[in-house]
This record gives structure tokens, sequence and C-alpha cells, in this order.
């Protein structure tokens, strides 16, 4: 049924539900892709982000029900909650994927793939900065209270699991957590 | 008393439907994780692929097309109960209002009981996870009732029947009756053989 092509790709042969096919093909075209590339996308978008979430046992809400949460939730009890969230999500999804904890790792799988995957987070990134501090940048859409909490506990989650100090810098729709590279004693 | 079963499987249930052939030239990686997958549950690559793109289609596409927000339950059940109940039921109440006529003139149909109960409690609400499933039947006296279950608290239930009972009876012109339950809640259509 497969055979292995170059390296990377593997030819597979599949008979896929004709309305599926239809709805892909219609999705390629109003995107200019391939059906092969967008089969190619959902399937990684699976094996990286949704079937991990379908076993966290999630549910889904529109920005407008999240901001009112935001808004109507205590900050301290919200950032906690967040914490929590992200120390109960972060070493299951490293620990089923069999991914060691570190901050590189943090920084590929749950705040690349699963912070703006789950949409929480629209853009991240990161740099280096001149004292050889990692700074990690969280773009967003729900004010600075979200960007108060989600800094805070972004900080706590990298003392807790790495054990590494981190303060952070809260704007209106964005935040950015400086990391120091050297370990608390 | 009639029953008809919905719920989120049906989203993914299997009908019997004609299959196009297509060669596809796919990332190894993550063939191999699906295949693995397909090890795993005992079915076939295929079938596997078939239902995760069935599964997108359905429910992630419009999650990303509508730019939905994907977080734990723990965190809604969480926000249940640190909102106050009554901020909760008008501002479900302002959004429900128009995101039922929405999501049905999105699926391009009519505003009937039948595509509430299909298109937005089974498709989108199970899928969301606002609920876990919706089950249909008709009373002894006539009475379409929806039964919708869920795994949050009683106030969840109570927030359900304010608003949903509401707009149902608002957008099908009628009258509702709900009954709230810990886990679940019975919304009653009182007009007969309402559409």
């Amino acid at each position: 049924m497969t055979k292995q092509a170059k390296s990377s790709k593997t030819n597979v042969n599949l008979a896929i539900d004709s309305d599926i096919v239809g709805e892909l093909k219609q999705d390629a075209k109003n995107k200019s892709m391939s059906l092969n590339a967008i089969i190619n996308t959902v399937l990684r978008k699976y094996t990286e982000f949704y079937k991990y979430s379908d076993e966290l046992n999630v549910c889904m809400m529109p920005k407008s029900h999240y901001r009112f949460i935001v808004e109507n939730i205590n900050e301290k009890k919200h950032t906690y909650s967040i914490a929590q969230d992200l120390l109960q999500w972060i070493p299951l999804y490293m620990n089923q994927r069999n991914i060691p904890l570190s901050l590189d790792n943090i920084i590929k799988y749950s705040f690349e793939i699963f912070a703006v995957g789950g949409r929480v987070i629209d853009s991240f990134s990161h740099y280096t900065d001149t004292n050889g501090n990692k700074n990690l940048v969280f773009k967003h859409d729900f004010g600075m209270k979200f960007s108060r909490m989600a800094g805070a506990a972004t900080c706590q989650v990298l003392k807790e699991l790495l054990n590494l100090h981190a303060t952070f810098k809260p704007f209106h729709n964005n935040f950015v957590v400086r990391v120091s590279e050297r370990e608390l004693l | 008393m009639t029953n008809e079963y919905i719920d989120k499987n049906s989203v993914t249930k299997e009908t019997k439907t004609s299959k196009t052939n297509v060669n596809l030239s796919l990332d190894s990686q993550v063939i191999e994780a699906i295949r693995e997958e397909a090890d795993e549950s005992g079915t076939s690559l295929n079938y596997r692929i078939n239902t995760i793109l069935k599964k997108y289609i359905q429910l992630y596409k419009k999650s990303e097309e509508y730019e939905t927000l994907i977080l734990p339950k723990e965190f809604f059940q969480f926000a249940l109960d640190n909102i106050e109940e009554n901020k909760m039921i008008e501002f479900f109440n302002n959004i429900l209002s128009g995101m039922i006529p929405t999501i049905l003139h999105h699926f391009g149909v009519p505003i009937t009981l039948e595509n509430i109960i299909k298109y937005f409690l089974s498709n989108v609400g199970s899928g969301a996870g606002a609920h876990s499933g919706a089950t249909q039947y008709t009373d002894e006296e006539g009475h379409k009732c929806i039964v919708l279950r869920h795994v949050y608290t009683l106030k969840w239930s109570k927030i359900i029947c304010s608003t949903l009972s509401k707009q149902i009876a608002d957008l099908l012109h009628c009258h509702c009756e709900c009954e709230t339950l810990p886990k679940s809640v019975i919304i009653k259509i009182l007009e007969k053989n309402i559409q």
C-alpha cells in the first residue's frame, strides 16, 4: 500500500470518502494549494496538536467567551489556574512523546505548537539578547490583564519545571518573558 | 415514545459513502505516527486517515475558521465556578442569539428544530465540548423533548436551561419548559408538531 519515496516522504494510495475529498479539494482551491499539500497539513496538525488536545479532554470556545472570562475572574485565581493547567499539560505532552523537559523543547512544543495551536496565543517568537538571556514574546488579543496573568504563570511554570529564573513585562496585547539560563540555587 | 439518539459520535458515524482513490506523497514521520496509532487501535491506516480527515472537516476546520480557543474542560469548569450565574446567563443569551442562526446559515440549512438539534447541538455544541451528547424523543403527549448531557456542574445545567430554551423559543416562535438535572437538562417544546 505504501512505498518509501524520498527519505522524508512516503507515497500512499488511499481510498477516501468522496465527500471529504470534495471538501478538501475546495479548501485547496481556496488556499491555492494542492490536495496533497492540504492533506499533509491536516495530518501534520493532527499528529502535532489535535491528537493530544483530544486526549487532554478539551473544549472549544470563541475568543469572545474567553475575553468575557478574563474580564470576570479574579486575577490571582486565574493566574493560578493558568499555571496549574500548564504544569499539568506540559509534562504530560512531553512524556507522551518521549521528549525531554528542556527550555528549547518547551519553547518548541508548548509555546510554538500548543499555545499557538490552541489559539490562546496569536503568535510566538523568541530571541537571545546581548546578555545571553532568552526572551519569549507572546502576542495575544486579550488585553493587559491577560498579559499579567499569562506572564506570571509562565514564569512560575519555568521555575517549577526547569528551576529557571524568569521575569516578565506585560503590555496591552503581548508580554515578554525573559529567561535567565542560569538555574536557581 | 420514539427515541432518536444523536451524539457527537454521530459526527463520525460511518454511512455508506462512495470512495475516491487518491495517490499522495505525505511526510513519512506523520504517516508513521498515524500508522502506529492505527496498529494500536486495530484499524487500517486508510481507515484512520479517513477518520482524521472527516473530523477535521466537521470540527477542526470550523474551529479554525471561527478562531475558537482550545482549552481544557477543567478550565471551563473553573470559569463556571468563578463567574456569577446571572452574568453568564446574560453573556450566553447575547452570544447564542447570533450564533445559532449564523451556524445554520454556515451549513446552508433553514432554522428548524431538527436543524438546531442536528447542526448546532449535535455537531457544534457536542464537538466544542459544551455538552457530551444530545438525545431527542417525543413524549407520550406528543411534545418534542431534547436531552443534553454534560460533564460540568448543576450551575451549567441552569445556564443551559435559561439560555438555550429561550433561544429555541425565540427562533422557532414556540414555548419551552426546561428541567434542570445535575449533569443534564431536558428541554420540552410545548407546541406539538413544531417544525
